[in-house]
């Protein structure tokens, strides 16, 4: 009996992986029995790629790097497939099943045949995946159209049996040659980025998708004093009884986060200023945060030596607050900040002294709050070389993808993401 | 179970049958459907707006079932303001309250019916109560010698963030209750589907909102990326005119090619073209029967089918 991991090495894998969706152990036993059942022909490496891949991914934007992970474990995901048909020849034996037929490797004409096919279908070749294809149909191979749709040239042997609960499918030879890759390697295609626009009428996110994300932003708390009208119960009250006794009321839920956008507006700043109302606009109209208000700073937080706080104004600069005065009677866990700033990476400046007051106003930050980010709208290449990138070492930051949006939330939520 | 091969559509002959488009499928996409059929596990497909998510179900839905598909296809088109709730039972309370309140059924009593048959089935309109999708495609399911119903819940990320998460169970398990209704022995109403027929459900997302990951886990997921749709054969299946103009339709195509990488490569527009935009082209150029010469570096003829915002429209212009 070989030993076999069932893929579960690479499950865990994909699950350890946190920048993704892991999926869960009935989508693990989802795809063994689908293999096991049959009824979903394996008969390469790309067929059982496509079946984790539709199973287990969730994202677009991780095809590659999810076929890269499938790709660096290739030798597992073949090792299993070996042990499948090994699972199917004991089970053969067991049942004194009929003969298996004989090798169904193709005629000579059939393969110069095939071969013109192949030539054929060149061009047709997906160009970003041009070995990842998914599985034939399950029409066995003598049939009479005998082109290979997938550019695969399939020797295999048949594996017949009278019950139709075993396993029934093709088992090509080569999936037992683990030193031939060429015909079957996953090409890792580049994925085109589109560079960011800030424009008043064309933000990277839309209005709806950015009030949404203040929308998860909830830990909703009874409130202790207020009732409101339930509107549901109140009419479902009537139906019931055939008239009307009463209204039905409700607790009132507050939002227990309490949220602080803290938005530079030094100079650098000016050309993606409309971003940063943006967010203030959504986050009010959201309705888990109608209290809010934005305060600002201009590149670094004054830092007030005499009450060792840091100082924040409105954006007039009529008033000013310090941090601990705006925590003050919140508790700390519950409190979210959200910087939106660019750091120096618009201009590529590093700034060592500016960096050690930041560093010290950020730590000062870990202190008095639950948790924080930094949302940055310059591009993440152009972090490195600038005081961002140390930045970035010290606080989660974000650029203003959709992506990264999404990913600050969760990481506002408590959830960490790699 | 008659797995789907995405033949039921492929030309126009038969399509017409169903009063229904040409519907070509690629290859992974046809995959993906029979995975889903496998599994039992509902499909979300993510792809650009306009490259065939929301057709994908009643292609199936028609290769399926045949002519009569649409008693056996159900098709909910999520708003910003849909329920859960809406898609299993919807009660009329109002009905319910005014005949109460005028009297007129006051021999009757007031109770929220819904007839039970014999194999666990339901009907799909009782009293004051009406199935909604997801309830009418479970009940379906008990049609002897019929497959699966199929179920599109088209662009499910309009809805707030609780909908997928409320619609987990009914997803999962495939039953549901109906709290305060009875069926005719009295007794309470509890929907589900055959367990040897369950609806395939269709699940499209424009990926305007992140979906929640318990919902995400348990579905398939299957992205249409514009490569894999057969642009050429899609356009010559819809328009036989054009393949009996290779000239054109090459033309045409090229063009589609180019404009479509030139507006992905500046960035400036948020809405590239896609399939849908490209049928509404070249329907134009058939309908008017355009001689005309179709250069790719020249704004397109009839660009209002193909460019949908002024950048789009400027970038060739400048041309």
């Amino acid at each position: 009996m070989i030993e076999k991991s069932f893929l579960l090495d690479l499950f865990t894998e994909i699950r350890a992986d946190g920048s993704w969706i892991s999926p869960g152990l009935e989508e693990y036993f989802m795809v063994l029995s689908l293999i096991k059942s049959g009824k979903y022909p394996i008969q390469n490496f790309s067929d059982l790629a496509f079946l984790l891949e539709t199973s287990w991914l969730k994202s677009y934007e991780k095809r590659e790097k999810f076929r890269d992970l499938l790709e660096r474990r290739r030798t597992e995901i073949l090792n299993f497939a070996d042990y499948i048909q090994e699972l199917n020849n004991k089970e053969q034996s067991f049942m004194n099943l009929d003969p298996p037929m004989e090798d169904d490797a193709l005629k000579a004409d059939e393969n110069v045949q095939l071969k013109k096919n192949i030539n054929k279908n060149q061009n047709k070749v997906d160009p970003e995946y041009p070995d990842f294809q998914p599985g034939a149909s399950n029409q066995p191979i003598q049939d009479d159209d005998n082109s290979d749709d997938y550019n695969e040239h399939v020797e295999g042997k048949r594996v017949g049996t009278s019950n139709e609960n075993l396993v029934s499918f093709i088992i090509p030879n080569y999936l037992r040659l683990r030193h031939s890759p060429a015909a079957e390697r996953i090409v890792v295609s580049e994925v085109y980025n589109t560079p960011f626009i800030f424009t008043n009428d064309y933000f990277p996110v839309k209005n709806r998708q950015l009030q949404q994300l203040w929308r998860t932003l909830k830990n909703k708390i009874e409130g202790n004093n207020s009732m409101e009208v339930n509107f549901e119960g109140t009419i479902s009250k009537i139906a019931q009884k055939g008239y009307f006794t009463g209204f039905s009321f409700q607790r009132y839920f507050n939002n227990r986060f309490q949220l602080f956008i803290l938005l530079d507006d030094c100079e650098a700043m000016v050309g993606v200023s409309d971003f940063g109302t943006e967010l203030i606009h959504t986050a009010k109209e959201s309705q888990m945060h109608q209290e809010f208000k934005p305060w600002f700073f201009s590149e670094l937080p004054t830092y007030n030596d005499g009450i060792n706080d840091y100082l924040l104004y409105n954006k007039d600069r009529t008033r000013k607050r310090s941090i601990r005065q705006l925590f003050s009677g919140l508790v700390a866990k519950n409190i979210l900040v959200v910087i939106y700033s660019e750091g120096g990476a618009f201009l590529g400046k590093k700034d060592e002294v500016q960096i050690k007051q930041m560093n010290k106003f950020l730590n000062f930050l870990k202190r008095h709050c639950g948790q924080s980010v930094w949302l940055n709208p310059a591009p993440r290449e152009r972090w490195n070389g600038s005081s961002a990138g140390v930045y970035a070492r010290q606080i989660p930051m974000f650029d203003t993808s959709r992506r990264d949006l999404d990913r600050s939330a969760s990481t506002l939520r408590g959830k960490f993401l790699k | 179970m008659k797995e789907f091969k995405g033949e039921g559509l492929h030309n126009l002959e038969e399509s017409k049958k169903f009063n229904l488009e040409p519907y070509l499928p690629s290859k992974k996409l046809i995959e993906a459907v029979k995975l889903a059929q496998l599994s039992g596990r509902p499909l979300l497909v993510k792809g650009e707006p306009g490259c065939g998510k929301s057709r994908l179900a009643d292609a199936v839905a028609a290769e399926l079932h045949g002519k009569n598909f649409r008693d056996h296809y159900f098709e909910w088109n999520v708003k910003s303001t849909s329920k859960a709730q809406d898609g299993l039972f919807v009660i009329d309370h109002l009905k319910r309250l005014s005949e109460a309140n005028l009297g007129k059924q006051s021999h009757k009593s007031l109770n929220i019916g819904l007839e039970r048959y014999g194999d666990n089935s339901y009907a799909t309109e009782g009293d004051y109560l009406k199935l909604g999708v997801l309830g009418k495609a479970f009940v379906s399911s008990y049609i002897k010698d019929s497959e699966s119903p199929v179920v599109l819940i088209d662009e499910i990320d309009k809805a707030d963030i609780d909908f997928p998460n409320d619609l987990l169970l009914e997803l999962d398990k495939m039953t549901f209750e109906i709290p305060d209704a009875v069926d005719q022995d009295g007794n309470g109403v509890h929907i589900k589907a055959n367990e040897k027929n369950r609806p395939l459900f269709i699940i499209t997302s424009n990926d305007e909102k992140p979906l929640p990951p318990a919902f995400l886990r348990r579905c398939l997921f299957h992205y249409i990326s514009f490569d894999e749709i057969q642009i050429d054969e899609i356009a010559k299946t819809r328009f036989p005119e054009l393949a009996v103009a290779p000239d054109l339709l090459k033309s045409a195509l090229d063009g589609f090619a180019a404009w479509r990488a030139k507006i992905s490569n500046s960035g400036i527009s948020s809405k590239n073209i896609s399939t849908s935009e490209l049928l509404d082209w070249l329907f134009l150029i058939v309908k008017n029967n355009y001689q005309g010469e179709i250069k790719k570096d020249d704004l397109p003829p009839y660009h209002q089918a193909l460019l949908k915002d002024v950048e789009s429209i400027q970038l060739f212009a400048k041309l």
